[in-house]
């Protein structure tokens, strides 16, 4: 408990400063927000409880233990899926995914790709192929009872010939390739 | 208590954490059933701070009805609250939730070989328990070393023998009563009633009783008088000196006790401590005579700031984090009972220290962790008694320094063994320590640990139809194959070559070499765009503007010397601005005409790899399977951010890799942005293959000692979450592991009578691994020098239904895919190209590459 105390007083302490650092910056008390989005000591209120103050550092950790005390408001959060330290209320999903500031990082490329990169990447495909192997490790699977799973398997072959244009039709009903985002929101679709 | 939490509280007697768990459990479990080691989540403790309202741990008293978790009795003694870290990762149990390895997780395949091992069992007398009591006092007494002194005035009931932290109390026997009352008076007459209450009685493998060993052990080090730094103990009596280098080596050890596969065991290994027999002074003055007066300060400042100083005359270690040039050792600060005291008068009396240089500046070193005792202010060192430790980078470059220094350090299997034998005789030749092991009942076994492992079968190294056979002794195979032509080449149409005027001789060699050596490798080669520049970085900068264009192949340049901010400039242009792979040399590297072939055909392999090229496979007999690699760089010195590299590979021989990575707080290990990297390396997955991986086998370095359990319960689920999100029948088999360099445990093979370092493919899953963990080592690597260090892997998820032994070798096989080394290395591939990825990031770009270049290997 000692140490406990100690802690909370520091954290106090930390928030006094943080709380001098906001005053210049309008927005910095939001959560995840960049007045230094990479500063660890920065604290970082916990969704699980609101009294949770939590350095930027420590906050994975946390919230996995604050994960095992609330499963019941653990049940009413959702992962955002470009930073997984943004759990967010399932019903105000759609509009984090349309304004987190991560969405970048997944969004970079979808439309970023020149048409001369996709010739580039035809090109790039070796034509080796590497002889068979004396092995099939998929046969000796420990358990045998259910049946390798192939997935989106119609044309066997590595370096299917065929365009990309057709591609969707290798996939089952209910599955789509990841390039589409799943994350789109509800007015969008 | 662990070694940090230790480290922490060095100087302070060894039990000090006082278990607010037996204060009113006490009397409810008397005796407690005690759960297998392992089985315990370790953080169950942590709601208890939660509390509001700090409170001194003496006057705590629960609420009734309130009980304990039998785990939190368990782990009464060990780190509680959010700091003190696990670092054995005890109780992550890991293997319980993969089921095809409950009844055995080793594999089969491959020869035996008889290994000897740096661990020693651990033995105790037939039904050893350790007993522990809770102590109270009546009335309340708050210091803790008065509640000791009160409680061994009763030495005859509680015996010589005891570990005792302030209200927890370990003994070897049992009191003849539960509760045992015994009255004692302070030195003032007071009288005071002491009740001594049995709360646990613990079996030799139960999580407390391993924490207890290691603070037993601990004491035994002590004894012996090795001092503690950081984690490990050395000893400070019998120094290596190399005075050609002014640099001194403390031999020491480190140690831990943990249950491992049969046994509770002792694992030993040697440790050196590097110190500079130069003191801050010294180093103030040399640096005073090499710059000007007017830089002087800056200059200094730059140097100092961040490292790590040892104070000799209580042998602790300081972070420098910032130097006072208006103080003085003159200058008189306040002690804590009121009086005023200079610096000079403090550490003559204090520690017998004679300060001569009057003059000097003051160090201030903040103290990192907040909370212990007392609330720590900034510490001031005098530099004169700060001795500098650790190498500098310039000290690293050297290359006859570090040759000197390895010659001390780098122990061969033999002399290893010999050294952590070393430990073992002290133990046994003194007689306080025998003494104290006798009276808790334990002893250790005097011999190494020995037992068989295995080494898998070698692998054939497969490049353009044939199939090379490498020596396993060396684990090597540039002589093997290199004049075989490459799996894919990629021609050299149009690319650049950038140098300054001096260099100019040397990038005709350069040239002259490749345009020799790419034809037997089947790459086509056209002759450079020759273009000559300045020796400055926006001369590079503005011929690369000038000069590239979307058909470069790649931009190869000559730099003068190793200076970074030209590198830096270099690639960060060429990775994020202006997408095009790059090739940088340092011209010193081509000036040997005897090397300078073998040096251009490495240049050739790597730019090849650069351009998307491939070198050689190795047989993967599985299908459909994406192998997944991470590693984080961090650069807390300089307070950069953390990077997280991620590679996927992108086809059936794991040739082609795909890579993002993530920019992320200062010293973070765990990845927020797992699911976005996945997701990404599925969409490329699917447009090179046209279908989806049915396996993903995740290879995860980088994490330290004690994230175990947040590993699974943050990253793992983001990778099932990103799964998931694919689509609802989508459910590949998903297996992660860990995958861990930094390990203490060593090998050696028997050959001859002598002892060697064991073959590349040495496997072991018996005996030193741990039972609740579906883990084992691998030695991949040959070293010339030293002992191998083996790498530790540990699959946390696995639905993969492999046979352990296949997982093994595949993880084998794998450390033979990095092509910036015709080699076995110590980790697979996808984890070194990830480290290049993240160090190339985070050393020279500081944030993500233009992801143009994702697919191929620009960051070797």
């Amino acid at each position: 408990m000692r140490d406990g105390s100690k802690r909370r007083e520091a954290a106090v302490r930390e928030e006094a400063a943080a709380c001098a650092r906001c005053c210049l910056h309008p927005c910095a008390m939001e959560l995840e927000d960049d007045f230094d989005a990479f500063d660890p000591e920065r604290l970082v209120q916990c969704p699980y409880n609101k009294h949770h103050r939590i350095r930027a550092c420590r906050f994975p950790y946390h919230l996995v233990k604050c994960k095992k005390s609330y499963p019941e408001v653990a049940k009413q959060l959702a992962t955002c899926p470009f930073n997984a330290r943004h759990l967010i209320p399932q019903a105000d999903l759609s509009d984090h995914i349309a304004k987190c500031s991560y969405k970048g990082l997944i969004e970079q490329d979808v439309g970023n790709q020149p048409s001369d990169f996709k010739r580039d990447e035809m090109n790039a495909v070796s034509t080796w192929q590497a002889p068979p192997c004396d092995e099939d490790w998929e046969a000796e699977l420990l358990e045998q009872s259910d049946s390798p799973f192939i997935w989106g398997m119609c044309n066997s072959g590595i370096n299917s010939s065929s365009t990309t244009s057709g591609r969707e039709s290798y996939l089952p009903s209910g599955v789509r390739a990841p390039e589409i985002s799943p994350y789109t929101p509800p007015f969008k679709r | 208590m662990t070694g940090r939490a230790r480290a922490r509280s060095r100087g302070r007697p060894p039990v000090l954490e006082s278990a607010v768990s037996s204060v009113g459990a006490a009397s409810v479990h008397q005796v407690l059933p005690v759960q297998p080691p392992g089985r315990q989540q370790p953080r169950v403790y942590t709601s208890l701070s939660e509390e509001p309202g700090g409170r001194g741990c003496q006057s705590e008293r629960r609420p009734e009805g309130l009980q304990i978790s039998v785990g939190f009795q368990e782990l009464s003694i060990a780190d509680r609250g959010g700091r003190r870290r696990d670092f054995n990762d005890l109780g992550v149990n890991t293997r319980q939730a993969i089921e095809h390895v409950q009844d055995s997780k080793t594999g089969t395949s491959g020869v035996t070989i008889k290994l000897t091992t740096n661990y020693f069992r651990l033995t105790s007398r037939p039904q050893w328990a350790l007993y522990q009591y809770h102590v109270g006092y009546n009335p309340e007494m708050e210091a803790r070393r008065l509640r000791s002194a009160l409680l061994f005035q009763h030495e005859e009931l509680i015996g010589k023998t005891h570990a005792f932290d302030g209200s927890v109390l370990f003994l070897p026997k049992k009191l003849t009563n539960k509760v045992t009352e015994v009255f004692s008076r302070t030195r003032n007459g007071e009288g005071v009633k002491i009740t001594i209450t049995l709360t646990n009685e613990l079996p030799p493998s139960s999580p407390t009783c391993l924490q207890f060993y290691n603070i037993i052990f601990r004491r035994l080090l002590k004894m012996l008088n090795l001092q503690q730094i950081g984690r490990n103990y050395y000893n400070p009596n019998d120094p290596i000196n190399i005075p050609s280098h002014r640099l001194m080596v403390w031999p020491g050890f480190t140690s831990s006790i943990l249950q491992y596969e049969k046994s509770i065991m002792l694992c030993v290994d040697v440790s050196h401590k590097v110190l500079r027999s130069e003191t801050v002074l010294d180093f103030m003055y040399s640096l005073y005579y090499q710059v000007e007066e007017q830089r002087f300060k800056d200059t200094c400042a730059k140097e100092l700031i961040g490292l790590i100083v040892l104070t000799r005359y209580n042998n602790r270690t300081y972070r420098v984090d910032d130097i006072d040039w208006d103080a003085s050792p003159q200058c008189t600060f306040r002690k804590s009972d009121g009086s005023e005291i200079s610096f000079i008068d403090y550490y003559k009396r204090q520690y017998n220290q004679e300060i001569t240089d009057l003059n000097q500046p003051v160090l201030i070193s903040q103290c990192r962790r907040k909370g212990g005792n007392t609330m720590l202010g900034p510490v001031v060192l005098i530099p004169e008694l700060c001795l500098l430790t650790g190498l500098t980078e310039k000290m690293r470059n050297d290359f006859n320094m570090m040759k000197d220094l390895a010659s001390h350090t780098r122990l061969p299997p033999e002399q290893r063994q010999r050294e952590i034998g070393r430990l073992v005789e002290y133990i046994q030749k003194d007689d306080n320590v025998q003494e104290e092991l006798r009276g808790w009942g334990l002893s250790f076994d005097s011999h190494l640990l020995s037992f068989t492992g295995r080494v898998v079968q070698r692998e054939k190294i497969l490049q353009s139809g044939n199939a090379f056979d490498y020596n396993p002794e060396f684990g090597d195979w540039s002589k093997e194959t290199r004049a075989a032509p490459l799996i894919c080449p990629k021609p050299l149409d149009n690319w650049l070559l950038i140098y300054t005027r001096r260099n100019s001789d040397t990038a005709n060699i350069l040239l002259q070499n490749l345009f020799k050596v790419t034809p037997a490798m089947g790459i086509k080669m056209n002759k450079a765009t020759m273009i000559e520049v300045d020796d400055r970085t926006e001369a590079y900068l503005r011929a690369l503007q000038q000069s590239v264009t979307s058909d470069t192949n790649i931009a190869v340049c000559v730099l003068s010397s190793s200076r970074k901010d030209k590198y830096d400039a270099i690639k960060k242009y060429l990775c994020t601005d202006c997408p095009v792979p790059s090739q940088c040399v340092i011209a010193r590297t081509l000036s040997k005409p005897q090397t300078v072939m073998a040096i251009a055909t490495k240049i050739a392999l790597q730019m090849n790899c650069k351009m998307g090229g491939e070198l050689w496979s190795v047989e993967i007999p599985l299908k459909e399977v994406m192998v997944v690699g991470i590693d984080c760089y961090h650069d807390t010195l300089s307070g950069k951010q953390s990077i997280a590299g991620f590679v996927a590979s992108l086809n059936q021989t794991m040739t082609r890799w795909f890579s993002r990575c993530v920019v992320q707080s200062r010293g973070q290990e765990l990845v927020d942005g797992l699911k976005a990297c996945l997701q990404t390396a599925l969409r490329d997955w699917f447009k090179w293959n046209k279908y989806l991986p049915s396996r993903i086998i995740v290879y995860r370095d980088g994490v330290g000692d004690g994230q175990l359990y947040t590993l699974v319960n943050y990253e793992v689920p983001q990778f099932l979450d990103c799964l998931k999100s694919v689509g609802k029948d989508y459910k590949p088999r998903l297996t992660v592991i860990v995958v861990k360099k930094r390990v203490s445990t060593r090998f050696f093979a028997e050959s001859m009578g002598a002892l060697k370092n064991p073959p590349p493919g040495t496997v072991v899953d018996v005996e030193v691994t741990r039972p609740e963990w579906y883990d084992f080592y691998i030695v991949s690597q040959a070293v010339r020098n030293g002992c191998v260090a083996p790498t530790h892997y540990n699959v946390i998820y696995d639905t993969s239904k492999l046979k352990p032994d296949h997982m093994q070798r595949l993880t084998y096989k794998l450390c033979h895919m990095y092509y910036n080394w015709s080699g076995v290395i110590r980790v697979p591939a996808p984890c070194q190209y990830a480290h290049k990825l993240a160090f190339l990031v985070g050393q020279s770009i500081h944030r993500e590459p233009n992801l143009l270049l994702s697919d191929r290997l620009y960051y070797l």
